[in-house]
């Protein structure tokens, strides 16, 4: 009988290891086109389904987020799905002699290609989706038009993904739209009323927005209802990636001034990119997610979005009470609203 | 090839005659990332001045090499080999202030890396050379008066330039710490 339970005590143990070691955060480099792309999967890989994040920026950086949790998807999230996390090229830890002529938007979409065939062949049987946000999302849209036919992802999430340029005459009417709405939002509430009539009539007596006197007006009126969505740091958060990070904490904060050439050029490239005549040949399944006080991508661009695009199957969740960060200010809300999509 | 002659030179300057010293100790960035590190230091020049305290200063000017292996799971793991030069302020009780300079030759391994390459993905332990540079500063503390092998403690914080690299070179902050072992008395 001793031994019988000896057996058994080993088999459960034996068990109980190898969950243990499927659910241990894998972490490994893809290299493409001469850089080496730090990956770090975290969460249920048993469930077999595997979201590749894609951070927003330009220059944030994947590994931060995964290590700080702004979002708290270690609770939210990371149980019910994986989350590959890694830094894009010339942020972070991403490390190598690349050069900076393959900092540009095409590379990046090519590099999350790399590292979406690298998660295909280490996890075969796994459903791939990916969700970027800000800078981010707008590089899953590319992504999708690039890579979609591929069929490596099943679907995609974007949240407040900008999709007009300002030369983009609906990127000012969508950002009226925007004002109008908080205005009168406030107005019913009997929230700052004359301030809100003004701004109302100010909007009605300006229609072009062609001025750049104008435009930093209407941006006025927007920052009045903007949110504070910092991700609450302690100290301990930075103790532990001074000393305890796995990842290499130096090499990406003393190289931001130098990185400044390779940031802009990315970011010049950004403003140029006419992404907007991309919008409408989107054709995968796609979420749209967007904070209600998102200043910088307003939930009316994210229904511009919504109304452009190819994709049959297609979601839009204006989260409450949230701006831009919104995973950061309504971490339960948009964990619930990514996990439907992809359960459905 | 520049630099093997430079590292050749300082070597070979470490036979000239004079204090000699070892240090050897713990190397790594961060905590979690430990490393070994081995340091020899001839002095080929050194000074004595007295204080206005009575006490004595010894001034040198030491050559040697230093040579380290620093382990990271998951990003590089690295062995370096360098040529220092060293100039350090040694107190009459045998604590000392240094500050040197190393030149040499980093190689690196980066482990569980996959290549993607024309949709082919192939996996490796994607391997590195690097020309590297670390100035650094050291504070020595004597063990005590009369001491045994271990002649001391030191502390020495550095940074490590490497290059090529994206942009220039990469940096990380370092910290060695260790002991020192003197193979030859100070002439008094």
């Amino acid at each position: 009988m001793k031994y019988i339970a000896l057996v058994l005590a080993l088999v459960v143990l034996c068990a109980s290891c190898s969950t243990d070691i499927d659910e241990k955060p894998q972490f490994f480099h893809v290299e493409v086109e001469g850089a080496l792309l730090p990956v770090l999967v975290r969460g249920s890989q048993a469930t077999e389904k595997i979201v590749l994040y894609v951070n927003g920026g330009p220059g944030g950086t994947g590994l931060d987020v995964a290590e700080l949790d702004p979002g708290n998807w270690q609770d939210y999230l990371e149980p019910d799905v994986a989350i590959a996390y890694y830094d894009q090229r010339g942020t972070g830890n991403a490390q190598c002699r690349f050069t900076q002529e393959s900092m540009t938007l095409n590379q990046y979409v090519d590099d999350i290609h790399a590292i979406l065939h690298v998660l295909y062949e280490r996890y075969p049987r796994a459903r791939l989706y990916l969700m970027g946000h800000s800078f981010g999302a707008m590089l899953c849209y590319r992504y999708m038009n690039t890579y979609g036919d591929a069929h490596l992802v099943e679907k995609y999430i974007a949240a407040s993904g900008v999709a007009t340029r300002l030369k983009d005459e609906e990127h000012w009417e969508i950002r009226k739209a925007f004002v109008r709405s908080v205005a009168n939002e406030n107005i019913t509430n009997g929230v700052d009323e004359e301030y809100w009539t003004n701004a109302l009539n100010w909007i009605a007596e300006h229609e072009e927005m062609s001025e750049i006197e104008e435009r930093a007006e209407l941006f006025q009126h927007m920052q009045k209802v903007a949110i504070e969505e910092a991700a609450e740091i302690e100290f301990k958060d930075v103790y532990n990636i001074l000393l305890f990070s796995e990842n290499n904490f130096f090499p990406y904060y003393l190289h931001l001034k130098k990185r400044q050439g390779a940031y802009n050029q990315l970011v010049d490239e950004e403003r140029q990119w006419d992404i907007k005549s991309e919008i409408p040949e989107l054709k995968f399944p796609l979420l749209l997610i967007g904070g209600a006080y998102d200043i910088s991508v307003p939930p009316q661009e994210l229904e511009w979005v919504y109304e452009q695009v190819a994709s049959t199957e297609k979601e839009l969740v204006i989260l409450p009470d949230a701006g831009h960060d919104h995973y950061i200010s309504q971490p339960e809300l948009f964990a619930n609203a990514v996990l439907t999509f992809l359960d459905d | 090839m520049k630099v093997l002659i430079i590292i050749g030179i300082v070597f070979g300057s470490t036979s000239l005659i004079g204090q000699s010293y070892w240090q050897a100790g713990y190397t790594g960035g961060n905590i979690v990332h430990p490393g070994i590190s081995l340091t020899y230091v001839q002095t080929v020049h050194q000074s004595l001045k007295l204080t206005r305290s009575g006490d004595t200063l010894h001034r040198e000017l030491g050559m040697g090499f230093n040579a380290g292996l620093v382990y990271h799971k998951n990003y590089n793991t690295s062995a370096t080999l360098l040529g220092q030069i060293s100039k350090r302020r040694v107190k009459g009780n045998g604590n000392y202030f240094a500050y040197r300079i190393g030149l040499g030759y980093m190689h690196s391994w980066v482990p569980n890396t996959y290549v993607f390459e024309r949709g082919v993905v192939k996996k490796e332990v994607t391997s590195l050379n690097y020309i590297i540079a670390e100035p650094s500063i050291e504070w020595g503390w004597s063990l005590s008066k009369s001491p045994g092998f271990i002649e001391g403690i030191y502390l020495r914080p550095k940074v490590q330039f490497s290059a090529p690299y994206f942009m220039g070179s990469n940096q990380y902050l370092m910290l060695d710490l260790g002991v020192f072992i003197n193979t030859k008395k100070t002439a008094q």
